[in-house]
């Protein structure tokens, strides 16, 4: 029984937790409960939005190193893939299937977009014009719509109107199956996020349309609603202060229309008031380029959640929050809930552990260490390392795998500075590589000696070794390492 | 395999003299040259086995192997020495003491030439079988398989 | 490395070495006594035969005619013989002297005539004179019977003796030589028959004394008159061998006769061998290694310039041969063998690991390898050769007529018995 679970990601927010979905995926978690595949469905108008643009570039190089990794079982063990490739099963990579696109939006103003021009200003018969200019201030009907929606749902939930509609949505129903899940992230005080979730919903769970809707119709359904969580360095456009107003507004509707008519199983709500984080001012395009906040990362959690809880949905439905033990300033695995601190922990220290080995520890042992010679004499070819000079020179290696792990530092290293920050890690060299978890000191050798001598013990196992996809060895190698080699230090909670 | 290990010093090394036989009869009788073929073998073998299967350095280099089979031989070497020395004299073999006391007979000044020359024909043995172990243990080995190369 | 893993590898190099160096267990099993060995067994054997205990010793002198000028004064004869009833190994033991002359050849009218006087050394002192001689019939001796009688006398415990000038009595015969012969069958015959029943040495001691009377020819008819001049005569010992190597060493011996004396011994060469050993160290010509297992193979053997030679050590000290004789290369043998023995000598100076009494020898230089016998030969000395006299023109200090023939006859006789065997008989091994 192999299930499909579609995330979809509205908004900047929603490509943020996608993107603390998909690392946490690349560290080894998995979904589980037999979902075999993950769906990311990024909706966002706003195409060059740099968030957007990170998650799909992400999402792309997680699914080349994926498929250059034969049978993954700890690091990239959770397939991901875009519905071109379920519809077409091809193989081609490319992340634009990511998201789905709205049409007209590229080059229209509001105003164009709904036509506006075209009403009647008959004041006498159809006052269609000043009608609409009740709704929308001025400043609306004149907005690029390239950018979004710039925080205002009244203009989001028209245009996502016509998402529904769509050849994606349509596909979208064509691959959905028995026993499929669906997941929607959105934010409340966004624009896109506050208008598309309420829509999508009313869609999923009345529109007659849509291929296969009567599945869809009794499918589960879960959804995190994000509740303001940082400010803005000005104001202008976007209004950070209306932020709460429209948190308010919106939860009311949410309530009215879809909590209490049991349109969602299991709704999540997250955020943080005080002590928030002000993120430079920027109306979408390329400059939104939020620093990734640990209640991203929360959010990965609600997924994982949801899909662990699958078989006790309820039909009514389920409120959760998502808090922590310790209120503090810098936060570390330990002031999590023991639950959350064992899910994060592990994955999360292996693959950062993995990504600092690269990066400071590998000259080291290159050509040097046994497990990255292929040219030594009187040995079969079995015993020979892929991961020699040639790999870590190729193009792959430095491309795709260089590539992801620096977005991976990149994204712990924006959760540090955040606040409230989430640094379970220290800074470290080669000489101190073991003391890479806050508040743990192991005794003796604290260096990456120990990962080079677990990668030496490994290098025989044949169940590492595929020639034929280049990452197999690599990811295989650092999963069973770094595991072995933190786990025997006690560095993780478990 | 005392006659093997005699035949290799006294015939392959001509460490052998028939003025002085009564010392190599007495190495043979007494076990002795067993007790010096057994340090040539077995004392790489202890090194070599340390060096394959209990150093879990990953970094290894030549020079390492290098520097290990110096120490080996130098090993070799010592316990030769001391083990011809005792066995030559330091025995209780009577007639062989009261020879070797016996300045006239020259046996004294030729026994304490021995333990030396056993030590340093140990010391080859010790390098050739050291790297022959070398080639066979590294196959087996998980970190130092690319040792010496 | 842990600290774990060196303390590991050094207690494995620790238990290494201790391990070899106290290898009590390579000890004993790789033991072998190694020093002396003999050819049959590892080691010395242990089993005692019974001691022969010395119980009498019976004396018979001759005293016919041309024995008088013997005891006509004071002189070597008397004193060696009195010597010889004295002699420290005789003291406790029951002694008894005959004078013994006559013939059993019935052309002779006599009889063999043996007339017991003592069991006193002292009577028998006093009895040395040309008066006291004057007994029985002294106008003939029988060689042959005399040593008949003297045989029988040695026999289980006891040992005799007899004094003779060894001369045997031919008559008048025109061919004296034949009749010798004759003569000397029967003296075959008559220690054959005795070394039948027992092993008997014979012992045979050549001395000199001052004569002074009648040598009564016995090829043809008339005396010679001889005035104070050397004659030879024999004490001749019979008994069993261990008895006579006990009492009558040549050391022994050399006490009590006076003047210069040779000896010559026939015995039954023993079972037991004679150990003995290779000295690798001594007169090397040519190489070779002494094979660590067997310790009586040559192994890697090579000439140098063609010749091979080396040297082994025996234990002759239960050989009762004189050392001129065991140092007298013709008596040694190397039968089918490229080899010689080229030199004998006695060990004086200790020889590390060397257990024995004699250096022997061997050389060759023809291919050494292959399987050496070194035997010692149980011959009649030399000086029985430069005693022997066909003829009776010449009577002197050293010779008697017909000697030869009388030793030639009891070496025969033992030769016959001993079948073969040689008194020490050396085997080794050479290979390349």
């Amino acid at each position: 029984m192999s299930r499909k679970l579609y995330i979809f990601a509205i908004g900047g927010t929603g490509s943020r937790v996608l993107k603390a979905l998909t690392m946490l995926f690349a560290s080894g978690v998995k979904i589980g409960s037999d979902f075999e595949t993950v769906i990311p469905i990024i909706i966002d108008p706003d195409t060059s939005n740099g968030d957007l643009n990170r998650t799909k570039d992400i999402l792309r190089l997680y699914q080349e190193i994926r498929n250059q990794v034969d049978q993954p079982d700890d690091f990239y063990a959770q397939e991901i893939k875009t519905i071109n490739e379920i519809t077409i099963n091809s193989p081609v990579v490319n992340p634009d299937y990511f998201q789905f696109k709205l049409k007209d939006t590229d080059t229209n103003t509001f105003n164009q977009y709904i036509g506006f021009d075209s009403l009647s200003e008959d004041i006498a018969e159809k006052d269609d014009k000043n009608f609409v200019r009740l709704l929308y201030s001025a400043q609306n009907l004149r907005s690029n719509l390239d950018v979004g929606f710039k925080g205002n749902p009244n203009m989001g939930s028209i245009i996502l109107n016509q998402f529904t509609n769509s050849e994606d949505f349509k596909r979208f129903g064509q691959t959905f199956d028995d026993d499929d899940a669906i997941f929607i992230v959105n934010s409340i005080f966004g624009g896109t996020g506050a208008a598309g979730f309420p829509l999508l919903l009313k869609n999923f769970r009345g529109n007659k349309n849509i291929p296969r809707h009567a599945k869809i119709k009794e499918a589960p359904i879960g959804g995190i609603t994000y509740l303001p969580y940082f400010s803005l360095s000005k104001n202008d456009e976007i209004n950070a202060e209306s932020f709460e107003e429209k948190a308010k507004i919106a939860i009311d509707y949410y309530n009215r229309t879809i909590i209490s008519l049991n349109q969602i199983n299991t709704l999540y709500f997250i955020g943080n008031r005080g002590n928030t984080n002000q993120e430079e001012y920027a109306v979408g395009g390329q400059e939104q380029k939020n620093k990734a906040h640990f209640l991203e990362l929360a959010g990965a959690l609600a997924v994982l959640d949801f899909c662990k809880n699958i078989n006790s949905i309820t039909q009514t439905t389920q409120i959760k929050e998502f808090g922590i033990e310790h209120d503090a300033q810098n936060l570390t695995f330990a002031d999590l809930n023991i639950e959350n601190a064992k899910q994060l922990s592990p994955p999360l220290t292996k693959f950062k552990l993995y990504t600092e080995y690269l990066d400071k520890g590998l000259s080291r042992s290159l050509n040097t260490s046994r497990w990255t010679k292929s040219n030594i004499k009187l040995t079969p070819g079995n015993k020979q390392s892929l991961l020699d000079k040639n790999y870590f020179n190729s193009a792959e290696y430095k491309t795709q795998i260089r590539s992801f792990n620096s977005y991976f530092d990149e994204w712990i290293k924006e959760m540090k500075d955040n606040r409230p920050g989430f640094s379970p890690f220290e800074e470290i060299t080669a000489d101190n590589a073991l003391e890479i978890v806050k508040g743990q000191t192991p005794i003796r050798n604290r260096s990456f000696k120990a990962v080079d001598i677990q990668n030496c013990l490994l290098t025989d196992n044949i169940s590492i070794r595929n020639k034929e996809k280049k990452h197999t060895m690599l990811i295989k190698i650092f999963g069973r390492s770094t595991d072995k080699v933190l786990s025997k230090r006690n560095l993780l909670i478990r | 395999m005392n006659e093997f290990f005699g035949t290799i010093y006294d015939t392959l090394f001509g460490i052998f003299n028939n003025l002085y036989f009564l010392i190599f009869q007495h190495l043979y009788d007494n076990g002795g040259y067993v007790k010096l073929g057994l340090s040539f073998i077995l004392i790489p073998l202890a090194c070599w086995l340390l060096f394959y299967y209990l150093w879990k350095y990953p970094y290894g280099k030549l020079w390492h192997w290098l520097i290990w089979m110096a120490v080996t031989v130098l090993i070799v070497l010592g316990a030769t020495y001391g083990i011809a020395n005792t066995e030559i004299l330091g025995s209780d073999n009577q007639a062989l003491n009261e020879a070797i006391a016996d300045a006239s007979t020259g046996y004294g000044d030729y026994a304490a030439t021995l333990p030396l020359k056993y030590a340093l024909a140990n010391s080859l043995l010790a390098l050739i079988i050291g790297f022959i172990y070398s080639l066979i243990m590294k196959q087996f080995s998980k970190i130092q398989l690319h040792l010496p190369f | 490395m842990t600290k774990r893993n060196i303390i590991g590898f050094f207690a494995v190099i620790v238990l290494i070495s201790l391990n070899i160096s106290g290898c009590n267990s390579c000890k004993n099993r790789y033991e072998s006594p190694g020093k002396l060995k003999t050819q049959k067994n590892d080691t010395i054997p242990v089993i005692k035969e019974k001691t022969a205990v010395l119980e009498k010793v019976t004396f018979f002198i001759e005293n016919s005619g041309s024995m008088f000028g013997f005891v006509n004064q004071a002189n070597e004869f008397k004193n060696s013989l009195v010597g010889l009833a004295y002699l420290p190994e005789f003291d406790k033991v029951l002694k008894s002297f005959y004078f013994i002359n006559g013939t059993s050849n019935p052309l002779r009218n006599s009889g063999i005539q043996i007339n017991y006087f003592s069991n006193d050394p002292e009577v028998f002192k006093n009895r040395l004179n040309q008066k006291s001689f004057n007994i029985g019939d002294v106008r003939f001796s029988d060689l042959n019977k005399m040593f008949e009688i003297a045989l029988d006398s040695a026999k289980d415990n006891q040992i005799s003796v007899l004094v003779s000038d060894c001369v045997y009595d031919v008559g008048e015969e025109s061919d004296p030589l034949t009749a010798l012969r004759i003569e000397i069958n029967k003296t075959q015959q008559a220690f054959r028959n005795r070394l039948e029943k027992e092993n008997i040495q014979t012992l045979i001691i050549k001395a000199g004394s001052r004569f002074d009377g009648l040598y009564y020819y016995a090829s043809k008819k008339g005396s010679k008159q001889i005035i104070n001049k050397q004659r030879p005569f024999y004490i001749m010992f019979f008994g069993k061998t261990e008895l006579l190597n006990k009492s009558l060493t040549e050391q022994s011996i050399g006490n009590k006769i006076e003047g210069l004396f040779e000896t010559a011994r026939f015995f039954i060469n023993d079972e037991k061998s004679i150990p003995y050993q290779i000295v690798p160290s001594i007169d090397i010509k040519g190489e070779f290694k002494q094979d660590f297992k067997d310790k009586f193979k040559l192994i890697n053997a090579k000439p140098l310039k063609g010749e091979f030679q080396f040297a082994i050590a025996a234990d002759f000290s239960s050989l009762s041969f004189s050392d001129s004789y065991l140092t007298s290369t013709a008596n040694y043998d190397c039968p089918y063998s490229n080899f010689s023995v080229v030199k004998v000598v006695k060990i004086s100076k200790r020889i590390p690991g060397v257990e024995g009494t004699h250096l022997i020898t061997v050389f060759t230089d023809k291919n050494p390898v292959g399987d050496l016998e070194i035997v010692l030969k149980n011959v009649a000395p030399g000086w029985v050769m430069e005693t022997d006299a066909d003829n009776e023109d010449l009577v002197d200090s050293t010779h008697t007529f017909g000697f030869k023939f009388l030793t030639d006859a009891i070496s025969e006789a033992y030769e016959y018995k001993n079948n073969g065997r040689n008194p020490a008989t050396f085997k080794i091994l050479i290979s390349k």
